[in-house]
């Protein structure tokens, strides 16, 4: 049976290319479509959120919600080397994070102030590769190190110093003189604008909040599963403190990919829909160019469910086929796309800017991606060919042999 | 029958009521204490529901555009001034030595209190801003208050929806004064309690400020001295002055 599908596959050349070929950039669009959509956000949130802010912090209870210095915790009162050999967990990194006006004397803005111990922090703050200009503060000095869009926004240089003025610990007031040693390029664009980095321990002088933090990132092993790193802490953790994951961290971004990702489904519904068509034309196309053939097999003797079971395995074939090179051709782009990004320019790359993401186009090289649209595209195959199933066993051989 | 006789009661205060006119009302109020030269030393207490935390200040008023506040205790910010003279507002931080110019936006808070740099600093005058309709007669605490909603003049540069007003029937004295905001969500409740005479004039000496959505949170104000006929010196509410004023 297999070789008799096989062969009638051969005898019309030009039909199977035509339905290889519809199969084959059905699938290289939907994958090339998806990986590109799937691979932003991999990177928004891998490179991004995850190096920036860590899949999981814990807070005093409270503080996310509210942003308020007045919810910190001491540092005393958390369980530092229990919450360290949790498995899963790389390191633990305090944070004292607050806002304050930044003013050079002419002009001022708002910004977030972060205080830190560099060494020890996650890829994307350890301030050794963002630096683009200056160098790293010394501990505990009264130096910092600004972002990017923020020192172009003030005009400030490094050897400039800056004025702070906020809302410190409890009610007593925040300020501070402090040098601009360095300036860097943080990958979160949101931050770029607004950050400002200084030593945890001018940080806490500045807020009047010595010995406390509002934050300690988790830092996770490279493999580790956060569901499960949370749940092995969450039990090290007091009722006084909250233990947020970073989709409970960014409910926005988390409902902004699904919202992008349903969208993305819905177009490729639509290429779907269309490749249907096009599957079903030929499948029509075939069985009535082969008609008469199958009204002499039927009437020789050849049983309609054996001959609708052949007709069906060419289909297959077909499919199987067209998806699988669709599936192979389609590796290389996205593994060349993952490591050349296309960069927008232009009014789109503003657009998206506006929306504090990286006006970069990433894929993914996910191969669950390749293989669920080849799946897709299966599925639809065997549809489509009930259409000759149906014609087949309705046949009436002496009719179709006349035809 | 009680209900009918409460109905005639009310209808009754609110007619007298309407016979006073709320602008003039409103401007005796104010008579008493904002638009006048004042030297005050107070106190204000801040509370929060795990802590509370006291600073000393002294506040010069001159007319309705000059004030300058000067913080005196705690020890972390002895020496904050606040000055505000016509549109400009400064704020001279003795920790960096500095003068800063506030950001025309004053809605934060003050100093980490629940007053508000514009309630603190920019008070203007409600007589000004406002459109007052006398609304009856209420009792604060047992003392007899018009009250009055006071709605914002088109050019006016005011940051509430709606204030409502209990001025007390005998003395004149703004007891209680309620801020909406632009849907009508109260905001916060200025209080002025313990009535004392101070040179002859009877003033609340307490202004508490309470924040509507904070539970438990408040800001006391406690008038210790005030003078009501202090002379300034020329260029008292300059910006020069704010690293001398003691």
């Amino acid at each position: 049976m297999f070789k008799l599908a096989w062969r009638n596959i051969w005898r019309n050349k030009g039909r199977s290319i035509i339905t290889i070929a519809a199969v084959m950039f059905c699938v290289i669009f939907a994958v090339v479509l998806r990986s590109f959509q799937v691979g932003v956000w991999e990177h928004m949130v891998g490179d991004i959120v995850a190096n920036n802010f860590g899949y999981l912090q814990v807070h005093q209870k409270g503080f996310w919600g509210d942003q308020s210095l007045d919810l910190s915790m001491d540092e005393a009162t958390l369980d530092w080397d229990a919450m360290e050999n949790v498995p899963g967990v790389r390191s633990l990194v305090p944070r004292l994070e607050s806002f304050s006006l930044v003013s050079t004397g002419d002009n001022n803005r708002g910004s977030l102030v972060l205080g830190i111990r560099p060494e020890g922090e996650l890829s994307g703050l350890r301030l050794t590769d963002q630096l683009i200009d200056g160098r790293l503060f010394a501990p505990a000095s009264d130096e910092v190190v600004v972002s990017e869009g923020l020192a172009e926004y003030l005009h400030v240089e490094v050897g400039d110093s800056l004025m702070f003025l906020g809302q410190g610990y409890r009610g007593a007031s925040a300020y501070g003189q402090f040098m601009v040693a360095g300036i860097a390029k943080i990958s979160n664009p949101e931050l770029n604008k607004q950050l400002v980095v200084m030593p945890i321990e001018t940080a806490q002088w500045m807020y009047n909040a010595t010995g406390l933090l509002t934050t300690v990132v988790v830092d996770l092993e490279p493999n580790a599963d956060f569901a499960e790193v949370k749940a092995a802490l969450e039990p090290l953790l007091g009722s006084d403190f909250e233990l947020l994951d970073w989709e409970q961290l960014f409910p926005e971004l988390v409902q902004t990919i699904e919202a992008d990702m349903a969208g993305g489904q819905i177009f490729v519904t639509i290429l779907y829909f269309i490749i249907s068509f096009v599957l079903l034309g030929t499948v029509i196309m075939m069985v009535s160019e082969r008609e008469r053939e199958f009204g002499i097999l039927v009437s020789i003797g050849m049983r309609k469910t054996t001959l609708a079971a052949v007709t069906v395995l060419e289909n297959l074939m077909l499919l199987v086929g067209g998806a699988v090179v669709g599936m192979a051709v389609v590796k290389p782009v996205q593994f060349y796309f993952k490591y050349n990004p296309i960069d927008l320019s232009g009014q789109m790359k503003e657009a998206i800017e506006q929306f504090d993401f990286e006006p970069k186009l990433y894929t993914t090289t996910s191969f669950l991606i390749n293989l669920n649209h080849g799946a897709i595209v299966f599925v639809i195959g065997v549809l489509v060919s009930s259409y000759a199933v149906w014609k087949i066993m309705k046949l009436n051989p002496v009719k179709s042999m006349r035809a | 029958m009680t209900k009918v006789f409460q109905s005639f009661l009310l209808l009754c205060f609110t007619t007298a009521a309407l016979a006073q006119n709320p602008t003039s009302i409103l401007q005796k109020a104010e008579a008493k204490l904002s638009g006048a030269d004042v030297a005050a030393e107070v106190s204000i207490r801040t509370v929060r529901p795990r802590w509370e935390r006291t600073m000393e200040a002294k506040i010069w008023n001159q007319g309705l555009d000059k004030t300058m506040i000067l913080v005196t205790g705690p020890a972390r910010e002895k020496g904050t001034v606040f000055l505000r003279n016509g549109d400009d507002v400064w704020h001279f931080v003795p920790g960096i030595k500095k003068i800063v110019a506030l950001p025309a936006a004053m809605v934060q808070s003050w100093m980490g209190t629940d007053f508000t740099n514009d309630a603190l600093i920019n008070a203007g005058s409600l007589v000004e801003d406002y459109n007052p309709t006398l609304l009856g007669i209420e009792s604060v605490n047992g003392t007899k208050c018009f009250k009055i909603a006071l709605a914002p003049k088109a050019d006016a540069a005011v940051v509430w929806g709606q204030v409502i007003t209990f001025i007390s029937v005998d003395q004149f004295l703004q007891l209680r004064t309620e801020f909406y905001d632009e849907d009508d969500y109260l905001i916060t409740t200025l209080e002025a309690t313990e009535i004392k005479s101070f040179s002859g004039t009877n003033l609340p000496s307490k202004l508490r400020i309470t924040p509507a959505d904070d539970e438990g949170n408040f800001t006391e104000m406690t008038y210790k001295a005030l003078n009501f006929n202090p002379t300034f010196a020329e260029g008292f509410f300059e910006r020069s002055n704010m690293k001398r004023v003691e």
